[in-house]
């Protein structure tokens, strides 16, 4: 697995010095949308990181898990569509176990609650999402964007680091601030 | 019927000429060989990197049709737009929208040797589909830089005209070549066949030849000249044979009176010209039939051989004695000569035929001579007059023909 991890940094860091030889300003994966669809944007971006990542034990369905206040999960069951393989949405409640889920969506989750539920997941075969952290510096391997009518996200490379799920690295050209 | 005014070409141009040909042709063909199998290597190579890239690029491209983001496209295909042979690269998605363009060469003219090749090898762009979760989601096309093969062409044309070239300078160096071990020997013996029919120059022989052919055919030709000039020896010397027969008695070994009348009418010409003196005698012998009747026609030979050999010792180096038949006999004086070299031309016969004459019976005989002269221009200004003038001087001077034999001893 260590090496695997190195392997991922290796290519990862090679496709950004890749892409910061081609000089354009480093700009997001936006998905635009009308006002109001922000859950439907959101919904696509999911299920095309899940459509880039592998667990290291296969399951036929995969189990989605939303914690926390979320404002745009509303339409996360249609991330299949996109992820092309089967979803199955849950709630669970702020602070519980996450021993269940495939994939974690954080809400908003008061800080305490948020940095111990992140830390639960170090070691696991868990996606993890945030919904809301802008500046993507609390240890999820993913961090939303949205903001008017456009959804971007962000990868935390240490943390898809430390996990034990595989994302593509093509997934990071398409990741917003790849380049900063 | 009329033969072309342009002069027939010399061997080496003829030889020179298919060289030429020859090699051109084989260059031709050798270079357009390779010019094509290149071409076609090339092809397939550069459609193996056509189809390469678009995979390439199909699949780094993936993600960014999935998030519909245009510009991580165009930075996927980037570097792969940048690869030579590529001219242009485009990601169309599952709706026929292009995401995503780069091109950094723009199509060549359709006439161009660039267009050409275009034409020929990439036709259409090469499609590659865009996968995502086992479906298509777009596809990736990319138009192929005919730059690389256009320079192949042109490097190959430019390096079969280049060898052509080179093959013009190596024809005429090779027929400097054939020049010196074929045309010249040839020539040398043409040269010296010419020769021998203008100047009859029998003695000049064809040089030995570096080539085989041309050496036996020189030296064939060497043994025929030996041939024609040993024929020409054996001629020449029959001929002097046959004209000393024509102009002198076989007998006497003497002139005959055809050469003498030449030298008489030489001599007068010259002496005319000069205004020289010069002088005619005439000798008859005395009584030489009754020789013949009583010793035989043999005794008769003996005693007109020793009798010339006589007139001969009594003359001078430039004066002649010739035989005009039978016994009759006549002399020239070489100019100058007046009636002094005649009185002592006389003087040294009478010396000289007072000796007696052996026969071949072994008895002697003495012959006595009867002399006329005549002296030009005194005595006859031409061969005529100075003839007759002699003839008389002659007739008058002949004794009775009972005096003339004197038999001195018999065996």
């Amino acid at each position: 697995m260590e090496s695997g991890t190195i392997v991922f940094a290796v290519i990862a860091l090679a496709i950004s010095t890749l892409n910061s030889d081609t000089a354009p300003p480093p700009t997001a994966a936006e998905i635009n949308f009308a006002p109001g669809n922000e859950a439907r944007a959101v919904a696509r971006i999911v299920g095309g990181i899940i459509s880039y990542t592998r667990w290291p034990t296969q399951v036929a369905t995969l189990r989605l898990c939303v914690t926390g206040t979320a404002r745009h999960a509303a339409q996360l069951g249609d991330a299949s569509t996109t992820a092309g393989r089967a979803i199955s949405v849950q709630t669970i409640d702020a602070g519980a176990a996450t021993t269940g889920c495939d994939i974690l969506y954080i809400g908003k989750l008061p800080a305490p609650v948020r940095e111990q539920t992140i830390r639960a997941l170090r070691g696991r075969g868990v996606l993890s999402i945030a919904e809301s952290d802008p500046r993507c510096r609390d240890g999820t391997m993913v961090c939303l964007r949205v903001a008017g009518s456009s959804a971007t996200f962000q990868l935390n490379l240490d943390a898809v680091s430390r996990g034990t799920v595989r994302i593509d690295p093509r997934v990071l050209l398409v990741a917003a601030g790849r380049a900063s | 019927m009329s033969r072309p005014a342009r002069p027939l070409p010399t061997l080496r141009e003829a030889l020179s000429r298919v060289h030429f040909r020859v090699t051109l042709f084989a260059v031709g063909i050798t270079g357009l060989t390779v010019l094509l199998s290149g071409l076609a290597a090339v092809g397939v190579y550069a459609r193996q990197n056509l189809a390469l890239s678009a995979q390439t690029a199909s699949y780094t491209v993936a993600p960014a049709i999935v998030f519909d983001d245009a510009e991580a496209a165009r930075q996927s295909i980037a570097p792969l737009a940048d690869v030579d042979g590529v001219a242009e690269i485009a990601v169309v998605d599952r709706a026929g929208r292009t995401l995503a363009r780069l091109s950094h060469a723009a199509p060549p003219h359709r006439l161009s040797i660039a267009g050409v090749a275009e034409w020929l090898f990439f036709p259409h762009p090469t499609v590659a589909p865009v996968n995502h979760n086992g479906g298509v989601i777009g596809e990736v096309r990319v138009r192929g830089d005919a730059g690389i093969i256009a320079g192949y062409i042109g490097m190959g044309l430019a390096g079969t005209l280049a060898c052509m070239v080179l093959t013009a300078l190596a024809a005429g160096l090779l027929a400097a070549r054939l020049r010196q071990s074929v045309i010249a020997p040839l020539g040398a013996i043409a040269a010296v066949a010419h020769a021998v029919r203008a100047d009859r120059a029998f003695d000049r022989r064809a040089p030995d030849a570096p080539i085989r052919e041309i050496d036996a055919l020189s030296s064939d030709f060497n043994a025929l000249l030996a041939e024609l000039e040993r024929w020409q020896l054996n001629l020449r010397s029959e001929n002097a044979t046959l004209s000393h027969q024509a102009t002198h008695d076989a007998l006497t070994g003497l002139p005959n009176r055809i050469r003498f009348d030449e030298s008489l009418a030489a001599m007068l010409e010259r002496a005319a010209s000069d205004g020289a003196s010069f002088a005619v005698l005439y000798a008859d012998c005395n009584a030489f039939k009754a020789i013949n009747d009583q010793y035989g026609h043999a005794a008769g030979d003996a005693v007109l051989v020793e009798t010339a050999r006589r007139l001969r010792a009594g003359l001078r180096a430039g004066d002649i004695a010739a035989r005009l038949g039978g016994d009759e006999f006549a002399m020239l004086l070489a100019t100058p000569s007046g009636p002094e070299a005649v009185a002592r031309v006389r003087d040294a016969l009478r010396a000289l035929m007072a000796m007696p004459i052996a026969l071949p019976s072994g008895e002697e005989v003495t012959m006595t001579l009867t002399v006329g002269a005549a002296v030009y221009p005194d005595d006859g200004a031409d061969v005529a007059a100075l003839v007759h003038h002699a003839d008389i001087e002659m007739l008058a001077a002949k004794p009775t023909p009972s005096a003339t034999i004197q038999k001195i001893r018999r065996q």
